[in-house]
């Protein structure tokens, strides 16, 4: 169990800040939304706690940026979005992304199942 | 009531990722908790009755602290570069200070020696020096004037 988290934590380890990309060119979602949304998968991540940390480091890179909204339930929140720079990030990881997967597949051999 | 047990809750929560997360600098420490504090705040304001389960389960999902602070580390691009300097940088020093001292005690100790030596050696090459210093034929026409055994070379030849 120790080796497969192992495993998995190393593969999101260059992927999963493309996934909060990825959901944010959807739309913008604030803080509690987007983690919740990436965690409910738990291939992508191990807690959301884990997640903010990673936003942090998006907001540093200035791939995302915030904006404070009121709320009607609550505290004001903090909504994230994608910027452009973010955008072209996405795209380049995309182009990488398939050439890489396709790669592994054949070697792996699990492009044929 | 429920409301000072939940504070408490969270408060210990984040006193927990704060020793953590002590490895971080100072600000991005602060950052983190901030972002989590903020997590909790919305997320209790979600529930749609505060209890003491909604709060531990609002915690439980953000996860272990040591987990946090460890992605926070992990993803951390200054500290790395940060690190290995302050490492290497004593054994650099002393061996800067050994060097020192090594030179300064080799120039105490040895100093007069070698001058000694340098000095009686000078001393005996400028005396014998002369005719060695000269090369090819010249050596040949004073060696027979400076040594006594000067008619052994008329003698030789």
């Amino acid at each position: 169990m120790a080796d497969t988290e192992g495993i998995a934590a190393w593969l999101r380890r260059g992927t999963l800040e493309y996934c909060v990309l990825a959901l944010l060119a959807r739309g913008t979602r604030y803080g509690v939304e987007l983690v919740r949304d990436l965690a409910a998968d738990p291939a992508l991540t191990a807690t959301e706690g884990t997640l903010y940390p990673l936003l942090s480091r998006l907001r540093r890179t200035g791939w995302v940026e915030t904006t404070w909204r009121e709320s009607p339930t609550g505290p004001p929140r903090r909504y994230y979005s994608l910027t452009e720079e973010g955008r072209q990030a996405l795209d380049r990881f995309r182009h990488e992304w398939v050439a890489f997967r396709d790669a592994v597949d054949r070697v792996m051999g699990t492009d044929s199942r | 009531m429920n409301q000072t047990r939940g504070d408490a809750l969270v408060a210990e929560y984040l006193d927990r990722v704060r020793a953590a997360a002590s490895g971080l600098g100072p600000g991005r420490r602060e950052e983190l908790i901030q972002d989590l504090r903020e997590h909790i705040a919305t997320a209790r304001a979600e529930l749609t009755t505060e209890t003491e389960e909604g709060i531990r389960a609002i915690l439980d999902r953000l996860g272990d602290p040591a987990a946090i602070a460890a992605e926070a580390a992990v993803g951390e691009p200054l500290r790395p570069p940060m690190a290995p300097p302050a490492t290497p940088a004593p054994p650099t020093s002393n061996r800067t200070v050994l060097t020192v001292l090594a030179v300064v005690l080799a120039v105490i100790v040895l100093g007069p020696v070698a001058l000694c030596v340098v000095g009686g050696l000078g001393f005996f090459a400028f005396r014998t020096g002369e005719p060695t210093e000269i090369h090819g034929p010249a050596v040949e026409i004073p060696l027979p004037s400076l040594l006594p055994t000067e008619r052994r070379s008329p003698s030789s030849t």
